[in-house]
């Protein structure tokens, strides 16, 4: 056993080791947030401490607990998020593949110049647009639904880009073989394109449902009332309820915000690394 | 099943045009088979054909009805690709099935013609199998099937074999053949390889830049190359082209190479004045070990092919290949005389046409 592994060991060059060194002391840096933000939540009416207690002596639920007896509904939010973020998802997914569809495989004039477009549009923040769509969904009576915060986010120029340049490194001889074969367009999106860009769908699916997620400043300007509330809304409410701010129910909050997100991490990881390799390589 | 004439069919992508005025007939039932470098437009040919791409000047007739602007499916036409273009996340069945679902037929008819195709095809046993767990030779199969059940007017086939190994391609040939025997279907199949042109056409067209080179049966394009380009292009090793000039000779043309040398051949009504180029097959040569009659050639190397040796030789000017029945007789760097029969000499005038 101790021989094994020896000769594991040996066959890493210095080089090597310091390169697993580096990844290890960055692996902990960049946990290190993590583990702190469970740890406090775990450690209630403690709040920060001098020098921080990373591993409490005893662990104590109770601010999970506490977080649902706040003012703030934290577990409508949490719907809330859910749905958002799963509306979202299959906007952005069913909008992105038909103009990837159209981009990659449709000859139409202008087609370049569309796409030019909406690359461009990718250059602009959110929150340059958010007053004038603040007027325009206020103007259609949408303003204090729950659309208010779906409808924005589901035309994805990233998806878009994403899905088109996956799409263009397929040949395109499927499309070709479907059209001659009598399909219609239609047809050929549904039983041939979308089934072809599933790998990619994927990774802009965990983008989509994480950028949705996320997102505090469109809640935060468009939120009209409690059933537009968000995770992340609900966070910062309980952040800014009262004079005294409970750290471990904040980050209780914090916690089971972050949990969804990082169990589809976990599982899907390898499809984020592979939808965005595979984007814009054309064999 | 459908004639296919063009008539005078361009084809260009803005300033770059691809095919120039092309006419020509493609016989019903007639297994026609396209050949030509790349770039050749050969593909571009196909693809007017099955309606994947506009055509820009000239008219395309199937039986005598112009189909310029009606759909791929409108012309009923079933094409196979080069890369088979099988849906990867589709059973063989239901890649298959495609077109006939598509066109809405009734399930017990789509399931008899999937299995009768299948059965003509033998991948029976493949059915219910994913394209990627296929050999190349299986996927092909599929894909032809898949064109099989839609009973098309017109076969399409745009290098299908050239995915394939060597001895599967020799197989496939074989089996598109009979299958073409049992279809009697019209079949365009576009290849880069003369062997797949020779072996399987009813009709060759060859095609160089834009343009039908020569178009006629296998026998006809091997042995009266209009062109240098297509004697070149048609035999493999392909003709020896030799740069000369020509007397006439007391009956008799006096082709004259560089070095000197030259070769007496009875005359023909060629224009001596014109001649520009001598093209004879590699198999056409007499060879003799005994001079001094004949064009002197020196042995550069040997290719065994077992039945046959290829000689690579060398004159003072020029390097050409001789093919000559297994013997062992030769040797490396023996000089060698060359003759030939009047009726196995092509010769072409300095534009490349046939004299």
């Amino acid at each position: 056993m101790t021989e094994t592994f020896f000769n594991a060991m040996a066959r890493y060059s210095w080089r090597d080791w310091l390169a697993i060194v580096f990844l290890i002391l960055l692996a902990v840096f960049v946990a290190f947030p993590f583990v702190w933000m469970v740890s406090i939540s775990l450690q209630p009416g403690k709040g920060l401490t001098l020098p921080p207690v990373y591993i409490p002596d005893e662990l104590s639920f109770q601010a999970y607990r506490d977080l649902f007896q706040t003012q703030v509904p934290f577990l409508r939010a949490y719907w809330n998020s859910i749905f958002i973020a799963a509306m979202t998802t299959i906007g952005a997914l069913i909008s992105s593949a038909l103009a990837a569809f159209a981009f990659s495989r449709l000859e139409f004039r202008g087609r370049s110049v569309f796409f030019a477009l909406i690359l461009m549009s990718l250059m602009i923040p959110l929150s340059f647009v958010m007053i004038p769509l603040f007027f325009q969904f206020a103007a259609i009576g949408l303003l204090s639904s729950v659309w208010a915060l779906i409808l924005p986010m589901v035309i994805s120029p990233l998806g878009v880009y994403m899905l088109r340049q996956f799409m263009i490194s397929q040949p395109k001889e499927y499309e070709e073989a479907a059209l001659v074969e009598g399909a219609s367009y239609w047809s050929i999106f549904r039983r041939v394109s979308l089934p072809e860009m599933a790998p990619a769908m994927a990774s802009l699916a965990i983008i989509t449902f994480t950028a949705s997620w996320n997102n505090f400043l469109l809640p935060l300007v468009f939120a009209q009332n409690e059933n537009q509330t968000t995770l992340p809304l609900a966070i910062f409410a309980i952040g800014m309820t009262g004079n005294f701010v409970d750290l471990a129910v904040l980050m209780a909050g914090v916690v089971l915000s972050f949990a969804p997100l990082f169990i589809v991490f976990l599982f899907a990881q390898r499809f984020i690394v592979e939808g965005l390799t595979n984007t814009g390589v054309k064999n | 099943m459908a004639k296919i004439e063009l008539v005078k069919l361009s084809k260009s992508y803005g300033a770059v045009e691809v095919l120039r005025d092309i006419s020509l007939v493609i016989e019903d039932g007639e297994f026609a088979v396209i050949v030509g470098p790349s770039g050749s437009g050969k593909s571009t040919m196909l693809r007017l054909f099955s309606g994947l791409e506009a055509i820009t000047g000239g008219d395309l007739m199937f039986d005598g009805e112009r189909v310029n602007k009606m759909a791929p499916v409108e012309r009923g036409v079933a094409m196979v690709f080069q890369n088979y273009a099988l849906y990867p996340h589709m059973s063989v069945y239901e890649n298959i099935a495609f077109g006939l679902r598509e066109r809405r037929e009734p399930k017990d008819q789509i399931d008899a013609k999937v299995r009768h195709a299948a059965q003509i095809l033998q991948i029976e046993p493949l059915l219910q199998r994913r394209p990627k767990q296929l050999s190349g030779g299986q996927m092909q199969r599929v894909a032809i099937g898949r064109a099989i059940v839609r009973e098309p007017r017109v076969f399409l086939f745009d290098e299908p074999l050239s995915n394939l190994d060597a001895a599967l391609r020799g197989q496939m040939r074989v089996e598109l053949k009979s299958l073409h025997d049992k279809l009697k279907n019209t079949m365009v199949y576009v290849t880069h390889d003369q062997v797949e042109a020779m072996t399987m056409a009813d009709k060759i067209f060859v095609m160089n830049n834009g343009r039908v080179e020569q178009s006629g049966s296998p026998r006809e394009v091997y042995s009266r190359p209009t062109t240098r380009f297509v004697a070149e292009f048609i035999g493999s090793p392909k003709m020896s082209m030799l740069p000369c000039h020509a007397d006439a000779d007391t009956g008799m043309l006096r082709l004259v190479f560089g070095g000197d040398q030259s070769l007496r051949v009875p005359a023909t009504s060629v224009d001596a004045s014109r001649v520009a180029t001598l093209g004879v097959r590699p198999e056409d040569w007499t060879l003799s070990l005994d001079g001094p009659t004949g064009l002197k050639v020196q042995i550069a190397s040997l290719e065994d092919l077992g039945n046959e040796l290829l000689l690579h030789v060398s004159s003072d000017t020029d390097a050409f290949t001789l093919r000559h029945p297994y013997t062992d007789a030769f040797r490396h760097g023996q000089q060698l005389w060359l003759t030939v029969a009047s009726e196995a000499i092509h010769l072409f005038d300095a534009e490349g046409q046939r004299l």
